[in-house]
């Protein structure tokens, strides 16, 4: 029972934390309609972040937080504008091509600046508690609140702020949308700031959680978009549901059969959700 | 990318001082540095210094480099009464076969090197593919893909002890510290590919050898980013202790801090973790308790001392890894002037296999694996097993290792 159990949480807390990186991707790709290949990077860049505030400098760790989420949403805001804004309603390529150069610049950037050495975020609680025989550490429990708080904040702000029914409006259709006087041109640089400032949290959390290097947002883009894929392109509840359910796999078949069998049966799982449904599980059909 | 002795270097600080002493060298280093008439060896490096793995490559480079200055400035390389100076050219394979082969044929080809270095198992194939076809003498650091190993391959020596060589120091040094009849059990991690499937072959050699029994063996994906299912995994099967191999730094770290949370209290130990500072970092309090073997955080002879403070000014950066790898390029120079050539490689070779260094970063050196591989091709040396108690790592034991005789 408590294997069942700590399964089961291992799942769940792995999961949101999943959800939280794909859940600013596939906030880009809805507003935008662009591939972000980068978007792992900005994960990395908000993790390192967090380690030179607060492994290297001593300074707080919530604080560490804040400052790297909106370091980040600048960062991504600039891309943006920059970099993507030229590329708006060209063929799809243009921007991931560009954000395939954008993982080669940040990622070996990343390592001229940061060194190719793991380092570790020293964590903001420590110790746990068992819960049915199953161990929950506190640092676990905190990581998944977050995550919740940040998913419920997120979508809050989609469905009653003003600019989050802009945005709804601008990844429905933006002609129609600019037509009733919205500036798509700023929802562009606000969505990705936010997907941006949202990946570099997951960083933060997973940063301290396990290990950093300046090579760990590529794994985090395949993570991101196999949930993405399997959630629908565009769709929030989406992401946060396919990161559930590879939260569960990775958890639940590793733990009982292997590792390799859970990454086979992830992408068997991704598979038949778009042999069943092709746009995914709550995507729109973007053709 | 290439790069020249010395230049190993990325952070913006090193990157100014070496554009600084770029200018200067013209002023600054003795004439016969630059002297036309003067022979040199070049040692190529096809190293992987970017990606997953770049740290191992740029440690080893770093030996190469500071040990070919030391070398230079103390007059160079006496082969037959003639100086010869060593010019190391390195290129990145970043961590891929591919990238390794094109590097080493650059290497050889391009730039006549007779001697090559490399790290990790993906670099070291497509290195091999290039270096004995040709002729050309190979050292590097590699554990897996024992098939490209031995006596077909008698130019190729692996510098760096495997888990199998370190075991004969560590496990008799932890059925010491802890007690024989709390060491009867054992489990293995790994990574999913030959290098972690050949380390598993090692391990249950070295288990049968001490007769200890094996129990969980799992394998992670590098993709894994959360380790607490195979951890868990691991210990319902309640191994004395866990061994993980070869497990870079941070992954080690995360199963290690995996591993304390889920309640396991028994030792672990990491045969590739040279890296106590990141596994201090990430693992944090739940360290305590891992054994490092072949892990020498407190350099205290002179030799060690020295290099220790030459990296630091030449680098601005030493670990045990890079400590790990610096007699490599010393047991090159005298192999050279043992065979009184540097253009037979052949004969540099079988002298090589003949060298015994006697004071090195890791103590004493010598090459073996004779009745294992048919060739002394093997680098052993003194295990400094550093371990990690109230979160402070320090050197436990220090032993040559113990290898059987058909070893």
């Amino acid at each position: 029972m408590s294997d069942v159990l700590q399964m089961g949480l291992t799942g769940l807390s792995l999961g949101l934390m999943y959800a939280l990186i794909a859940i600013g991707l596939t906030l880009i790709f809805g507003v935008m309609r662009i591939i972000q290949y980068a978007h792992g990077e900005m994960f990395m860049l908000g993790a390192f972040t967090l380690y030179y505030w607060h492994a290297e400098l001593g300074l707080p760790y919530w604080p560490g937080v804040a400052v790297s989420a909106l370091l980040i949403f600048c960062v991504g805001a600039v891309l943006q504008v920059v970099l993507f804004r030229p590329l708006q309603g060209k063929n799809i390529l243009y921007s991931l091509a560009v954000s395939l150069g954008l993982v080669l610049i940040i990622s070996g950037s990343g390592q001229l600046l940061f060194g190719t050495t793991t380092k570790g975020i020293p964590s903001a609680v420590s110790g746990g508690v068992l819960i049915g025989g199953a161990y929950l550490s506190y640092e676990r429990m905190v990581i998944s609140a977050v995550s919740i708080g940040l998913i419920i904040a997120l979508w809050l702000f989609l469905r009653r702020s003003v600019t989050g029914f802009a945005i709804r409006a601008v990844a429905e259709d933006p002609e129609t949308a600019a037509l009733q006087g919205i500036q798509t041109g700023r929802i562009h640089w606000i969505a990705f700031g936010l997907g941006s400032a949202m990946s570099a949290i997951a960083g933060c959390m997973m940063g301290t959680l396990l290990s950093i290097v300046p090579t760990m947002g590529f794994l985090a883009t395949i993570k991101a978009f196999m949930i993405v894929i399997m959630g629908g392109l565009g769709s929030v509840v989406g992401a946060l549901i396919g990161g559930l359910i590879l939260g569960m796999i990775d958890s639940v078949v590793t733990t009982t059969i292997s590792g390799d069998i859970a990454l086979i049966l992830s992408f068997v799982v991704i598979f038949l959700i778009l042999v069943f449904r092709p746009s995914g599980l709550f995507g729109q059909n973007w053709d | 990318m290439k790069e020249t002795s010395g230049s190993l270097l990325l952070s913006r600080r090193r990157l100014l001082t070496t554009g600084a002493v770029a200018l200067a060298a013209p002023a600054i280093l003795p004439r016969r540095a630059f002297s036309q008439q003067a022979k040199v060896i070049r040692i190529g490096g096809a190293v992987p210094l970017s990606g997953p793995v770049a740290y191992w490559g740029q440690s080893t480079a770093q030996g190469f480099d500071d040990g070919a200055a030391v070398i230079n400035e103390a007059g160079g390389v006496m082969i037959g009464g003639e100086p010869h100076m060593l010019e190391i050219i390195s290129y990145d394979t970043k961590g891929e076969v591919a990238d390794s082969r094109a590097a080493t044929l650059r290497l050889v080809e391009q730039d006549g090197c007779k001697y090559v270095f490399s790290q990790a198992a993906a670099s070291n194939v497509g290195m091999l593919q290039v270096t004995e076809p040709a002729g050309v003498l190979s050292i590097v650091a590699c554990w897996g893909y024992l098939d490209l190993f031995g006596r077909d391959y008698p130019l190729h020596f692996r510098a760096e002890m495997s888990d199998y060589e370190q075991g004969f120091a560590y496990i008799p040094f932890m059925q010491e510290k802890y007690g024989k009849d709390a060491l009867k059990s054992a489990a293995f991690i790994g990574p999913n590919d030959q290098d972690g499937t050949d380390c598993h072959f090692s391990y249950e050699r070295l288990m049968n050898y001490y007769g200890i029994g094996m129990k969980a063996v799992e394998y992670f994906n590098w993709e894994d980013t959360d380790f607490y299912p195979i951890v868990a995994k691991t210990i319902a099967d309640r191994p004395d202790f866990i061994v993980t191999s070869p497990s870079p730094p941070g992954i080690t770290a995360s199963i290690i801090k995996a591993a304390r949370e889920l309640g396991y209290t028994g030792p672990i130990s990491s045969p590739a973790a040279s890296e106590t500072s990141t596994i201090l970092e990430v693992a944090g309090e739940h360290a305590d308790g891992v054994v490092l073997p072949v892990t020498n955080v407190t350099p205290s002879t002179d030799t060690q001392k020295a290099i220790e403070k030459r990296f630091l000014d030449r680098f601005g950066t030493f670990n045990a890894l890079a400590g790990n790898y610096s007699w490599w390029i010393y047991s090159l120079k005298a192999a050279w002037e043992m065979a009184g050539t540097a253009e037979d490689t052949k004969a540099v070779a079988e002298a090589l296999a003949q060298v015994e260094l006697e004071d090195t970063y890791v103590g004493k050196v010598k090459w073996g694996g004779e009745k294992s591989f048919g060739v002394a091709r093997q680098g052993i040396y003194d295990c400094y097993t550093t371990t990690i108690d109230k979160g402070v790592a320090q050197v436990e034991d220090i032993r040559f290792p113990a290898l059987p005789d058909d070893y």
